[in-house]
């Protein structure tokens, strides 16, 4: 049973900025921790406190959040709204018994890839650090397929 | 509209221990403009409560449901078909809301998820402030559309408590004295003989009872000889 | 008996001090300060749980004051008493002697040690005042008749400190409407203060008593000086003087004003 923890880092990133950063990480050949799983969106400004949530519920280890730099948002402010949202997520997380530091928010700039690459590895070791999900762990190998369809 | 605030996870988690099932029920009016009870809410509490009974080992089911005022049978009806397969049902609606929950499904325990806690205005993107007492004797007219009864802590009718300092309550310095705010905007509007008359003794005999309230066009339906 | 309004008549300048009832059964203390204060204040203003903190109900302790020969001002509320209490208190009062009554709205729930407490504020300040005018009269609020109305002397008080002043005086003016007998002011920080309230308030007929509060044994002189200035200017008909921060030097405050 023991199983070698590959932690499931999930990174909700908007395309203009932080997609960008990641797409040129890889024409760079940068590396970084495969662990993440990354869901392309419009703009962090879409991203809502319930999915978050559903990520944790849905086995991830870690959940990062990445927008454009702050001022730099093509919505505006979708980025700060996201921010802000992160920020409650986390006191929810907190009430709940979850360790919030494994929910985070960065802002990477387009042509920022080795922040990117740094990032990832920053959560990845992060996750390592808080050890599996504990939600995870009681859901089973069950939840966790689910997981990977999901991604 | 009514303004409510979630309760605390943990007295809602302890609320709620000893009930497999829980039907986790919004309302769709005042509480989800306010943040506090609408579909959204009731999905994020019913995920965070999931998530807690899990890590402490709980077998607990929680689901969602919001229907548009709980303030109104028509759309309480709508959970008929699936409140019995819940052992408890927790509201997130006003405490009018939950009452009602109560009583259209009164063989179900229904717990409350919020604390209301007043009629007040959206001040600004996720404010909120108090603005009525709903005390059933509007002043307002007089009063230059400020209430005393509500934005006065002492209810003052006859004008401002010696505890007025450069305009702000003596109950908090953060807070405008309400009778300086009706002084100056019935000064500006030169409305101030408003104030010359000493204000009678309010009369509290019907605000101190439950309120039941029958439109005039309906009174003749309701009436014994109807 | 010596009576608060008896000195007004008599006296060109009073001075009255401010105590609290004690906050437990023993009231050794009070009868002893009261002892002290003989002959040296006109008045003793007894404070109605003052700050909103619980005391002995201020009718007791008023009531032993003036059986040890002091004239006394009973301070009652709206915040503890609906118009039931307030009613029954002042009959009380009246009852027992106690004519003179200052009638406030009181310090708001949340400033004192019992926060959590229920404000009830039936009546303010000003409908307080009538309602001691129609109890006077013979009746109650209801215009049941009473079997024997009391005797009063009923005050209120003034604010010329707070800001802005228009609207207090507003509300001042109500009060002498409503039949304010006499006035006491909230402390004051200098004599200009009551200058400019009077100057504006258009005339005040009734005694008015000037607020002077010591911040604390070491602003005596303070106190002193504006006592002085208040007596020398003619403005007041007295000083009401008070230290709340310590009541037990109030002997010291006295000396330094020179009573």
């Amino acid at each position: 049973m023991n199983q070698r923890y590959d932690p499931k880092v999930l990174a909700l990133i908007c395309t203009y900025c932080t997609y960008t950063a990641a797409d040129m990480a890889g024409s760079m050949r940068l590396q970084y921790p495969s662990n993440v799983r990354v869901i392309k969106l419009l703009c962090t400004g879409k991203v809502d406190v319930l999915y978050l949530l559903e990520a944790f519920r849905s086995g991830a280890d870690a959940v990062m959040v990445s927008g454009c730099e702050i001022g730099d948002c093509h919505f505006l402010e979708g980025n700060l709204r996201a921010k802000e949202r992160v920020a409650h997520a986390r006191t929810l997380l907190a009430e709940v018994g979850l360790e919030p530091d494994r929910l985070e928010m960065f802002h990477i700039g387009a042509s920022d890839a080795p922040k990117w690459a740094q990032t990832v590895d920053m959560m990845t070791r992060r996750a390592l650090e808080l050890g599996p999900n504990p939600l995870r762990l009681r859901a089973g190998a069950e939840q966790t397929k689910e997981l990977e369809v999901r991604t | 509209m009514i303004v409510a605030e979630r309760k605390g996870f943990e007295e809602i988690a302890a609320s709620l221990s000893g009930f497999r099932k829980v039907l986790v029920v919004g309302c769709g009016t005042c509480v989800a403009v306010c943040l506090t009870g609408g579909e959204k809410e009731a999905g994020l509490l019913a995920a965070q409560l999931d998530m807690a009974a899990q890590l402490a080992g709980r077998d607990q089911v929680f689901e969602v449901a919001c229907v548009e005022r709980q303030c109104d049978r028509e759309f309480l009806d709508e959970l008929a078909a699936r409140a019995p397969e819940f052992d408890a049902l927790l509201s997130l609606a006003c405490g009018a809301g939950i009452q009602f929950l109560a009583e259209r499904y009164d063989e179900i325990p229904v717990l409350a998820g919020v604390d209301t806690t007043f009629i007040g205005v959206n001040d600004n993107v996720g404010v909120w402030e108090e603005r009525c007492r709903s005390c059933q004797s509007c002043l307002l007219s007089t009063t230059g559309g400020i209430c005393p009864v509500a934005l006065c802590p002492k209810g003052m009718l006859n004008g401002p408590c010696g505890g007025t300092a450069d305009g702000q309550c003596e109950t908090d310095p953060e807070r405008a004295c309400a009778w300086t705010l009706i002084y100056e905007r019935l000064s500006r509007t030169g409305r101030l003989e408003n104030l010359a008359r000493l204000v009678p003794l309010r009369d509290n005999a019907r605000a101190s009872l439950p309120g039941r309230r029958t439109h005039p066009a309906y009174q003749r339906r309701y009436s014994a000889h109807a | 008996m010596p009576e608060f309004s008896q000195a007004l008549s008599q006296k060109e300048f009073v001075v009255t001090l401010e105590l609290d009832p004690p906050r437990g059964v023993d009231t050794t203390r009070l009868t002893e300060t009261a002892k002290a204060l003989q002959g040296r204040v006109d008045a003793v203003v007894i404070s109605d749980h003052r700050g909103a903190t619980p005391r002995q109900s201020p009718l007791w302790a008023a009531h032993l004051l003036r059986e040890s020969g002091l004239a006394v001002v009973l301070t009652m509320t709206c915040r503890d008493r609906n118009r039931l209490a307030l009613t029954g208190d002042i009959l009380a009062a009246g009852a027992a002697g106690l004519q003179s009554l200052l009638l406030v709205s009181g310090d708001f729930v949340t400033l004192g040690d019992h926060p959590g407490a229920k404000p009830v504020y039936d009546l303010d300040s000003v409908q307080a005042l009538q309602l001691a005018e129609v109890l006077r009269a013979g009746s109650d609020l209801a215009g049941q008749a009473l079997t024997g109305a009391p005797e009063l002397f009923a005050g209120a008080v003034a604010a010329p400190a707070a800001t802005p002043l228009e609207p207090q005086l507003i509300k001042f003016r109500k009060k002498l409407q409503a039949g304010a007998k006499f006035i006491i002011t909230k402390p004051l920080a200098e004599a200009g203060q009551l200058r400019s309230f009077l100057e504006r308030s258009g005339g005040v007929e009734i005694p008015l008593i000037a607020g002077v509060e010591a911040a604390g044994p070491e602003a005596l002189d303070d106190a002193a000086r504006l006592l002085a200035d208040l007596r020398g200017s003619g403005m007041a008909r007295g000083v009401h003087l008070s230290m709340p921060s310590a009541p037990e030097r109030l002997a010291d405050l006295l000396k330094a004003c020179g009573l």
